[in-house]
C-alpha cells in the first residue's frame, strides 16, 4: 500500500519525535508544495562525482580493495556547486548527485525513488536503475543523473528534482545498517561500494590465490641461484646488472597461462 | 577541580589527535587530486606524519598512566605529576608545525562555499560589502585577516568594480573542512566589520592622548580584544572553547606579547573578566570572575546546564593549565595589564562596540540556543540528521492532530476523509514545516558534540586501556584511523548541515509563485 499525504505528514510528526522510529525527510521547508498526493518531492544537494578520463583501462573488482578505493578515487572528480550556480549535465553524460533532503525510512515501509515529470520532460532521468530505497535506510539518497535529451540540463542545488513514495511492508527484522549498510549515513553523493560485495571477496580471494600460484611457479629459481653464485664469486658482476637480469626473468610472470 | 583539569588536558590531548588525523585527510585529498608530479612531495609529507604518529603514541600512553588519580598521601604532587606526563603532548604540538608548514607546497586545496556561508551566516545583517568573502589556505597554523585597506596592499584592499571591499580570511589548511574551528574565522571576519564601521578611526581617537609604540600596541590590542568580543557575541560558547583549544596549540607562545597582540592566555581571560560583564549581552555570572578553582557558574547556561559538566571552570583551567606547560614554562608569564580601567575609556569602548553591533543581529543570541533548542539539535546529530533545519512548531501540537476523531478513522481504518479537511492538512502541515537553524545553532551543537560524543569516543579509544603501536586489529593506528573516519563524518554532517541551513533560508525568502 502507498502512503497518502495524510499518512505521509503523520509519520514526518513521528520522525520530528524520535528520527529511529518515524519517517525522516529534513529540510522540510515547504510541506504543502513539496508534499504530493503519494509522494514528496526532494531537492537536489550541491554535491557531485563524475567520472574523468584517467590513464586505466578498467576496473578489476577481483583487485585488493584499497587499490579500487585509490583507482577510483583518482578516476573520479568531486564537484561542489557554490549557491547560485548550476552543474551542467551534458547530453548522455552520466554524473552521481545526491538530495539536498536527509531522508530516514522507518522498519516497515520502502522506498521508490521517481523524477519529476517536468524535467523528466527534458530528459533529466534520476536514477538508471536503483530507484529501491530499503527499510531502515537513513542518509542522502544518491542520484543517478542522466540526460538523455538532446540539450544541456543546468541543474541548481536546492531544486526540486526527484520524488520519493513510501510503501508500506512487514517490519524487517534487522535494521538497514546491519543487513548491508553500504550507503548509510552518506551526506553526499556516495560511489560505487559494489566491490565490497561478498561475491566480489570470494572472486578476489581466488584471483590472489591463482596469482600466488603463478608467482611461485613462474619464478626464475634457476636464475635466482645462478645470481647468489655469481655474487659470492671472486669477481662478482655490478649489483645493477644482476638486478637487471633477475627483473627480467619475473617480468614473463604476468604472461603466464593460468594454472 | 582535578577532574577539570584532568578533562583539559584530556580534551588537549583529543584536539592535537584530531589535528594529527587531519593531516591524512589532506594528504589523501591531495593524492587523489594533484598532479602525479606531487606525489612525491605527498609521500615526504607522509613519512613526517608517520614520525608525528609514533610521538602521539607515546605521549598518549603516557598521559593514560598520568591521569590515574595519584596516592592519596600525595594530593599535592597530582598537578605536577600531570604536567610531567603532559610533556609528551606539547612536544607533539611542537612538531605539528613544521609539518603544517610543509602542506603548503601542495598546490590542491578544497575550500567549498560552506565557509562563505558560514561567515555571511553570522554576520548577515551586516552592511552588504561582507557579502564579499575569500576564504584563503595559509601555510602557517595561524588565523589571520588579509585585504584590509592599508594593512595588507598599502593604500586599499582588494575592490570590484561596484567598490565593495572583498574579506580575505586565512585558515589553516587543515581547517577548512572543519566547521568548528571556523569560530577562529570569525574573529578575522570580526576585524573587517570593525574597519566598515570605522572602528579603527574611533579608537585612534581614544588613544590619542597616548604615545609611542604603547599606542600602537593599545591600538592594535584593543582591536583585538574587540574582535573576540564580537564573535563572542555571534558565536556564544563556541568561540571561547575554541579560543582556548587554540591557545594550546598555536605557534605563538600563549604568554607572548607583541605590538599587534596580547597574550592569547590574557585574551581569554579579558574576554570573560572585563568585556563580558561590563557590554554584556552575553552576560557572565560573577562567579566566573573568581580565580580558578573557586567558580561554579557555567558561562552563558545555567548551573548544570551544561552537557560537560561546568564549562566556566573548564574554560579557566584550560586558561589556568597553559602557565604550568613547558612552552611557557621557561620565561614565566609576563602579566601585562591593559589600560581598561578607568571608566572614561570603558565608556568611550561602549560606545564604539555598540556602533560596531548596530548591523549585527538585534535580537540576543541567547534565545536563538536555548536549552531545550540545544538537547534536540545535540540529539539529531546523535542519529546522524543534519541539523541544518529545524520544526517551526513544537511536535506534540502535531501529534495531537492526528488523534481527532476523524483523522484517527482514515489513519487506522482507511475511512475516506468527508467533507472540507483542508484546515486539517494545513494545521498538520504547517507542523512539520522546518526552519533554518542558525549558524550559532549549528556551530554551538558542533562544539557540545565535539566535547560530549567525541570526546567520549576519543577517551575510550585511547585512554583506557592499553595498546600496541601497529597491531592490526586494535593496535594505536588502527585507532586512529578509525577515530579519523569519526571526525570525517562529524565534519560532513557539520557542513551538510550548513548547506541546508543556507537553502532554507534562502528559498522560504522566495515569495509565492517566484
Amino acid at each position: 500500500m502507498v502512503l497518502n499525504e495524510i499518512h505521509l505528514a503523520k509519520r514526518l510528526c513521528e520522525g520530528l519525535r524520535d528520527s529511529m522510529k518515524g519517517l525522516v525527510i529534513t529540510p522540510m521547508m515547504d510541506p504543502e508544495r513539496q508534499i504530493n498526493g503519494t509522494s514528496v518531492d526532494l531537492r537536489l544537494g550541491a554535491d557531485f562525482k563524475v567520472v574523468k578520463p584517467t590513464k586505466y583501462t578498467h576496473l578489476d573488482p577481483r583487485l585488493p580493495k584499497e587499490d579500487i578505493k585509490r583507482m577510483v578515487a583518482r578516476y573520479t572528480e568531486e564537484i561542489h556547486i557554490p549557491p547560485d550556480a548550476a552543474f551542467v549535465l551534458h547530453p548522455s553524460s552520466f554524473a552521481l548527485g545526491s538530495t539536498l533532503e536527509h531522508v530516514s525510512i522507518p522498519a516497515d515501509c520502502c522506498g521508490r525513488l521517481e523524477g519529476r515529470s517536468g524535467l523528466g520532460r527534458m530528459g533529466l532521468q534520476v536514477h538508471s536503475t536503483a530507484g529501491y530505497v530499503d527499510a531502515g535506510f537513513s542518509g542522502a539518497l544518491t542520484l543517478e543523473l542522466q540526460n538523455v535529451g538532446t540539450l544541456p540540463i543546468l541543474l541548481f542545488p536546492g531544486v526540486r528534482v526527484a520524488q520519493i513514495s513510501l510503501h508500506l511492508c512487514y517490519a524487517t527484522t534487522k535494521g538497514y545498517e546491519e543487513r548491508q549498510g553500504s550507503y548509510s549515513r552518506q551526506t553526499g553523493a556516495g560511489g560505487s561500494q559494489a566491490f565490497g560485495d561478498v561475491e566480489y571477496e570470494k572472486l578476489r580471494a581466488r584471483h590472489a590465490e591463482v596469482r600466488k600460484r603463478q608467482f611461485v611457479e613462474a619464478f626464475p629459481h634457476d636464475a635466482y641461484k645462478e645470481i647468489v653464485d655469481l655474487m659470492n664469486s671472486k669477481d662478482p658482476p655490478p649489483v645493477e646488472a644482476l638486478w637487471q637480469y633477475l627483473i627480467s626473468k619475473i617480468g614473463a610472470i604476468g604472461e603466464a597461462p593460468p594454472a | 577541580m582535578t577532574e577539570h583539569r584532568t578533562l583539559a588536558l584530556d580534551l588537549l590531548a583529543g584536539e592535537i589527535a584530531e589535528k594529527v588525523c587531519r593531516i591524512d585527510t589532506v594528504l589523501d585529498a591531495a593524492e587523489r587530486d594533484a598532479p602525479s608530479s606531487e606525489h612525491q612531495v605527498v609521500s615526504a609529507i607522509r613519512d613526517m606524519v608517520d614520525v608525528l604518529k609514533h610521538e602521539l603514541f607515546y605521549a598518549l600512553s603516557a598521559w593514560r598512566e598520568g591521569r590515574k588519580p595519584s596516592r592519596p598521601e600525595e594530593p599535592k604532587t597530582a598537578l605536577g605529576r600531570q604536567m610531567l606526563f603532559a610533556d609528551g603532548l606539547m612536544r607533539v604540538v611542537n612538531h605539528f608545525h613544521p609539518v603544517h608548514l610543509q602542506l603548503g607546497l601542495l598546490s590542491t586545496s578544497w575550500i567549498g562555499s560552506e565557509t562563505q556561508i558560514f561567515l555571511r551566516g553570522l554576520f548577515r545583517t551586516s552592511p552588504a560589502a561582507i557579502e564579499r568573502i575569500s576564504v584563503v589556505a595559509s601555510r602557517e597554523y595561524a588565523f589571520a585577516e588579509a585585504g584590509l585597506p592599508g594593512e595588507t596592499l598599502g593604500r586599499g584592499g582588494p575592490e570590484d568594480n561596484s567598490g565593495n571591499q572583498t574579506v580575505v580570511v586565512l585558515l589553516p589548511r587543515i581547517e577548512l573542512r572543519n566547521p568548528l574551528n571556523w569560530a577562529m574565522g570569525a574573529h578575522e571576519a570580526a576585524h573587517a566589520i570593525m574597519h566598515m564601521r570605522g572602528v579603527r578611526e574611533s579608537l585612534e581617537r581614544i588613544w590619542s592622548r597616548t604615545r609611542g609604540l604603547q599606542r600602537e600596541s593599545f591600538f592594535a590590542w584593543t582591536q583585538e580584544l574587540l574582535a573576540d568580543y564580537l564573535a563572542c557575541t555571534c558565536l556564544l560558547d563556541a568561540y571561547p572553547v575554541s579560543l582556548a583549544l587554540y591557545a594550546f596549540t598555536s605557534r605563538q607562545r600563549i604568554d607572548s606579547v607583541s605590538v599587534s597582540h596580547p597574550e592569547l592566555l590574557r585574551r581569554i581571560r579579558d574576554l570573560m573578566n572585563l568585556f563580558l560583564p561590563v557590554w554584556g549581552p552575553p552576560k557572565l555570572s560573577p562567579v566566573f570572575l573568581e580565580p580558578p578553582g573557586f567558580g561554579s557558574a557555567s558561562l552563558f547556561f545555567p548551573a548544570g546546564e551544561s552537557d560537560i559538566g561546568d564549562l566556566s571552570v573548564l574554560l579557566n583551567d584550560l586558561v589556568d593549565l597553559t602557565l604550568h606547560l613547558p612552552q611557557t614554562r621557561a620565561q614565566g608569564v609576563n602579566r601585562t595589564e591593559y589600560p581598561f580601567q578607568t571608566h572614561e575609556l570603558l565608556e568611550a569602548l561602549k560606545g564604539i562596540v555598540v556602533e560596531s553591533q548596530r548591523d549585527l543581529r538585534t535580537e540576543h543570541p541567547k534565545a536563538e540556543y536555548d536549552s531545550a533548542t540545544r538537547k534536540a539539535l545535540l540529539k539529531r546529530l546523535n542519529q546522524h540528521v543534519p541539523i541544518g533545519s529545524f520544526p517551526s512548531s513544537p511536535e506534540q501540537p502535531a501529534v495531537l492532530k492526528c488523534q481527532s476523531a476523524e483523522l484517527k478513522d482514515h489513519l487506522e481504518e482507511g475511512k475516506p476523509l468527508t467533507g472540507d479537511c483542508t484546515d486539517l492538512k494545513k494545521d498538520l502541515f504547517n507542523s512539520i514545516r522546518e526552519l533554518p537553524t542558525t549558524m550559532t545553532q549549528i556551530i554551538n551543537t558542533g562544539w557540545h558534540y565535539r566535547l560530549t560524543v567525541s570526546h567520549e569516543r576519543f577517551s575510550q579509544a585511547f585512554l583506557n586501556e592499553g595498546y600496541s603501536l601497529d597491531d592490526p586489529k586494535k593496535g594505536f593506528l588502527k585507532r586512529l584511523d578509525d577515530y579519523r573516519a569519526h571526525i570525517e563524518e562529524r565534519d560532513k554532517l557539520l557542513l551538510k548541515s550548513i548547506e541546508i541551513a543556507h537553502y532554507v533560508d534562502v528559498l522560504r525568502e522566495l515569495p509565492d509563485g517566484a
